[in-house]
This record gives C-alpha cells, structure tokens and sequence, in this order.
C-alpha cells in the first residue's frame, strides 16, 4: 500500500510534474514533501501531512522552506 | 532506482496500448452480437410483473404462449407518422415497438433516421404494458384491434390518437389509447376501462420498458476506458436519481426506492432515453427484471380502482427521445439527470449551462466549446495573476539572487533552499502554487464529460472539415494540431535533468496524438484550445522573468 502511494507519487514527479512546470511554493515541493512524508509518518499521518500542504501552497501564502516535520 | 523508473514507464506505456488495443476489439466485435430472445415456454411467464401487492390476491398471470418479440412479426401493425418521429404499434398488447426520430440522423448513415425503440435489428427494445388483477385484462400479450391501420398527423393538427380495442370480456370494457402529439417527443399512453359488471374492479396497470442488455452508441472514452452508461435508472424524491446496470438485474442485486408517490422509470443510453412519466401524487410501485437471456424489463406499477358501473382511464406521458436537457427538465422532476457526467456533475450541470447560453448566441457549439474554455481560462487568471506581481518584485532581488547563485553552485538543494527563504523574507514567490492547479482539474474533467454527454453535440457542425462534433476528426487534423501544441509545451518546459525522463518527455505527445485520433472532434478541440492558450500563458510569464533578469543585468 506504501508502495504503491509512493509509486504513484514517483509516476507523477516522472511523467506528469515536468509538464505542468515548476509551480510549488515551498521547498521541497509538494510531492517530495508527499514522498517523503508517508516514508517517515506511514500512509494516514503522512497523507494527512501532505494534503495540509498542498491546501496551503496557493499564491497568498507566502511558502519559503517548509521540511516534513 | 533509474531502473525501477525504467521499468514502471515501459508498464504505463504497455497498460495504455493494451487498453486502447481491447477497446477497438471489443468495438469491433460487440455490434454483430444479435442476444437470443427466444423464451422458455414455461409455464410462469416471466415478461409479465406480478400485480401489485395491494391488488386483490387470486389472480391468475396468463402463461406465454409464444416468444413475445416474435409474435409481433405475425400481429398487425398500425404504424404513426408526426413531425418528430416515426412508430409502429403492434396490435400485440398494443405495444410500441418501434419509434424512429426524423430530426435525429443515424450514426453511420446519415439518410436515415435515428432508432430508439425496436423489436428486431441492432437492438431488441420496446415500450409495453397491461393490465392485471382480473380475468380478461388486457397484457402486453393480449392482440388488441386496432381501429385504423395508419395515421398521418395532418397540416392544422395538434394530435392524433391511435385507439386499440381489448377482446370483450363479462363485464369489462377495455380501450388502449396512445395520443400523439405535434413537436414532442412524449406520446401518452392510457386505458379506458368501461366496468358494466355490477362488483368493483382493482386492477395494477403496468408500463415498463423492455430492452436487451447491450450498449448503445461506443463513445470514446479519456484512455479509451470509459464509456456512459446504458441501462434503467429510476427517479424519486426519496432516493434521487438510481441507476440500475443490467448485470445486477441479471444477479438479482438492484437496489432502488421501489415503492412511492412520485417518481419516474428510464432506460437511458447515450445521448437518448425513453420514460415513463406518471403524474400526480399517487402509490407507485418500481421493477426491474429479467425477460429472457439478455432481455431485461425496467417499469412502473399503478392502482386503478373502477367502482361498479362505472368508467375511468389511467394515462401514463412515455418519452422517447433525445436528452435534451432544456425539454427533459419541464417533463418531471429531476428527468434531466439522465444526463450523465458521473462524478462530476456538480461542475458538469454549471459548465453545460453556461455553454447553452453561448450557444444561444452564437449559434454554433463548435466556437461555444472554443469561448467556453476561453472563459474558463480567464477565470483562473487572477490565481496566476498574484504570482505575475511578484515577478515585477523579483528583478529587485536579483543581484541577491546571483550571489545564492554563485555561493551555491555545486549543490542544487542548498540554492533551492535559500533561494526558498529569500522569496520568504522579501514576500515574493515567482510560483503559482500545487492548490490553483489542482482545483483547476475537476473543472476540466467536467468539462470533458459534458462534450462526451450531451446530445446537442450529436452531429452539430463547427466550421470547415468538422461536420460533426461527437465523433472523430475525419482527416484527423485537429487531433495533429493538438499533438503539435503539446510538443511546443515541452520545448517551453525546462528539459529534465534526467535524460530518460527527457526521452518519456518527447514520446507523450506522439502518445496523446495517437489516442485522440478517434475522439469526438469536440472534445479534441477543447483540448487543443486549452493547450493553445496554457502556451501563450507561458510564453507571457516566460517573457516577464526574462526582462526583469534583463533589466536587473543591466
């Protein structure tokens, strides 16, 4: 299941990020954060995590460097 | 790790062949298939419904004689023409059995009219009803006489009406009456029941919709794997919109508001439908089941009540027609969901409003498609138009910029990181963010369902070479355009570092290219708009960093 997320989210940084452009605010970008997010926290937590970051990466927020805790 | 990337490209690549490869063999095998509608001739008949649970018990349900859809080869036929559609009904229970559309042109042949209901040919599919609960009732089975042979809606004439009379029977008058009218698609069924016997009469008139178990028309769904659904579906307040599939008639797993005041039956498939539409606020009862192998019945179950001496009449509207949304919505309640967008009607129900009302404007769908997805676009503007500001804001840090450059030349991470915080502390971000393209999705998938749905799209032209915007370009020149403006997005993107993801980078668009060959010209065009205008943002965007550099060089 782990894997498979993580596979999901390589596939995407793969073959679909290059695409749609540099465009995340922070660093590391958002499906790093995912990535590593789920690596370190499990799927619940680590989805959580990483959903909570993508609902604040728009443009009034100011980003800047945000590591997964 | 490289090799795992390797291996998991070259997977989407063989899983994206093999599902477009089966699709176009399962098109090419499934219209041939003609289901066996021979019945058992055993003796519970199971093309006939039980009476309603309310009806008096005893009542016995006449046995089939002979395989219903082919005693109707051998019955007379009164056939009806009006200005929308052309129908046969049978003398066999007065049965509509087939109904053409004169503003509706076949798929493949356009000379000919379209065809939703029919008792042989390309689909087994008929509208059928009767009455039970006493002895010598009329069925579905029962070979009325029919007044005239043919009718012809006159120039002056608002309606006609085909009347079909039940055999005489002790102390029962039964008339069946289909009324027709000029410039709809609705033909309204009804029984006369004279009750000269001197005891009261409690009787279940049932309407159903019978129709074997294959798709329609095959659409081209997004990576050839989806299609719209074909089958019933049932309306009720308390349950909203049901659909049923046939496989789970066939299993005997449907699960819908079977008993209600209100509500209605469908047999939906893409672009069409035909309805039963009972009025008023009175007990209903919904069913589904199975007729024979692949035949499948879907209908709705009434009370009548004729007191001793007395006469009445119960009349159900039946649609047959196209899925006009504007028409379906003031026929009954919530009769236009038989649109279906799937999961995201929420978006797909606005998005097809607001294209209608281009539509009113300017006449065409082809540039309604075109303004529509222009109007999107602008929509999002002001996401992006919050990270266009900052660019202005950005030619002032440059010279930092550079110095983060040249501290952290070797080590990318390190540079991102910084470059991150000082983007921070100055309050400035040159990027839109992962939110803004993620709400942006769904709105876009709607949009692609409401091209794939909707039936005013059916053989509506847009100018040049496209004749007909629900089905493929036919000298495939847009799907080529699209191939060709998916490339410039990859000359626009920086080239991955990788170079095997660089490699995946120039195949995806001969990939796409390859599978919107056969998708409906609308949709490709959609996309080919969107890629248009997602380029000219870019090359915008592009344009203001570099001058900022320019100027910051300076």
């Amino acid at each position: 299941m782990k894997t498979l997320f993580i596979g999901l989210l390589k596939f995407y940084r793969f073959a679909i990020s290059p695409w749609l452009g540099n465009r995340c605010r922070f660093h590391p970008s958002c499906s790093a954060y995912a990535i590593e997010a789920i690596e370190k926290h499990g799927i619940i937590r680590g989805f959580r995590l990483a959903v909570w970051r993508v609902m604040r990466c728009h443009p009034w927020n100011d980003g800047g460097h945000d590591p997964v805790p | 790790m490289q090799m795992d990337f390797k291996r998991l490209i070259l997977a989407v690549v063989f899983a994206f062949s093999i599902i477009l490869l089966w699709e176009r063999w399962v098109q090419h095998n499934t219209p041939a298939a003609v289901p066996e509608t021979a019945q058992s001739a055993a003796a519970a008949d199971s093309s006939i419904p039980a009476p309603m649970a309310s009806t008096e018990p005893g009542t016995t349900v006449p046995a089939g004689t002979a395989a219903t859809l082919s005693a109707y080869a051998e019955a007379p036929r009164v056939t009806v023409r009006t200005d929308m559609m052309e129908a046969v009904v049978s003398a066999v229970g007065g049965d509509l059995i087939h109904v053409e559309l004169t503003h509706h042109k076949d798929s493949e042949d356009h000379s000919k009219n379209f065809v939703v209901l029919q008792e042989s040919g390309k689909h087994q599919y008929i509208a059928n009803t009767g009455l039970l609960g006493a002895e010598g009732l009329p069925t579905h089975k029962t070979i009325l006489e029919p007044e005239q042979t043919g009718y012809v809606l006159k120039d002056g004439e608002n309606s006609l009406v085909v009347r079909l009379k039940a055999p005489a029977s002790a102390g029962i008058e039964v008339t069946k009456l289909l009324t027709f009218y000029r410039g709809s698609y609705v033909v309204d069924v009804a029984y006369e029941i004279n009750n000269t016997s001197d005891k009261p009469l409690n009787a279940t008139a049932y309407f159903q919709l019978a129709r074997d178990g294959q798709p329609a028309e095959h659409t081209k769904g997004f990576f050839g794997g989806v299609s719209t659904f074909t089958g019933p579906a049932f309306f009720t307040q308390e349950g909203k919109f049901q659909k049923v599939e046939f496989k789970k008639i066939e299993n005997n797993e449907t699960s819908f508001v079977k008993s209600a005041k209100d509500g209605w039956v469908a047999m939906v498939q893409h672009y069409f439908v035909s309805a039963w539409l009972p009025n008023g606020d009175v007990q209903r009862e919904f069913y589904t089941h199975k007729i024979s192998n692949d035949f499948y019945g879907a209908g709705v179950k009434l009370p009548v009540q004729v007191a001793a001496g007395a006469k009445q009449s119960i009349d159900v509207p039946l649609y047959v027609g196209p899925q006009e949304q504007d028409k379906l919505a003031k026929l009954a309640t919530g009769f236009n969901k038989v649109v279906d967008y799937g999961l995201v009607t929420i978006f797909a129900e606005p998005l097809f409003w607001v294209l209608n009302m281009i539509h009113k404007i300017v006449g065409n769908w082809g540039w309604s498609i075109i303004l529509v997805t222009i109007l999107i676009k602008a929509l999002f503007f002001p996401l992006s138009a919050a990270s266009y500001k900052s660019m202005a804001k950005m030619k002032t840090l440059m010279p930092r910029m550079k110095a983060l450059q040249e501290r952290y030349k070797d080590d990318k991470m390190k540079l991102n990181q910084a470059m991150m915080e000082l983007y921070k502390t100055e309050k400035v971000n040159p990027m839109g963010g992962c939110l803004p393209i993620l709400v942006q999705m769904p709105v876009f998938i709607a949009l692609y369902w409401v091209l794939l749905s909707v039936v005013e799209m059916r053989q509506a032209p847009w100018m040049f070479w496209i004749t007909d915007l629900s089905v493929k370009d036919p000298y495939f020149i847009l799907p080529l355009i699209m191939g060709a403006t998916m490339f410039i997005q990859t000359k626009l993107n920086p080239t991955p570092p990788d170079p095997m993801q660089a490699k995946v980078m120039m195949i995806m668009p001969i990939m796409f290219t390859f599978m919107f060959l056969w998708f409906p010209s609308g949709l490709v065009l959609y996309w080919v708009v969107n890629n248009i205008l997602s380029i000219a943002q870019q090359w915008y965007v592009t344009r203001m960093i570099e001058r900022g550099e320019a100027k910051a060089a300076r």
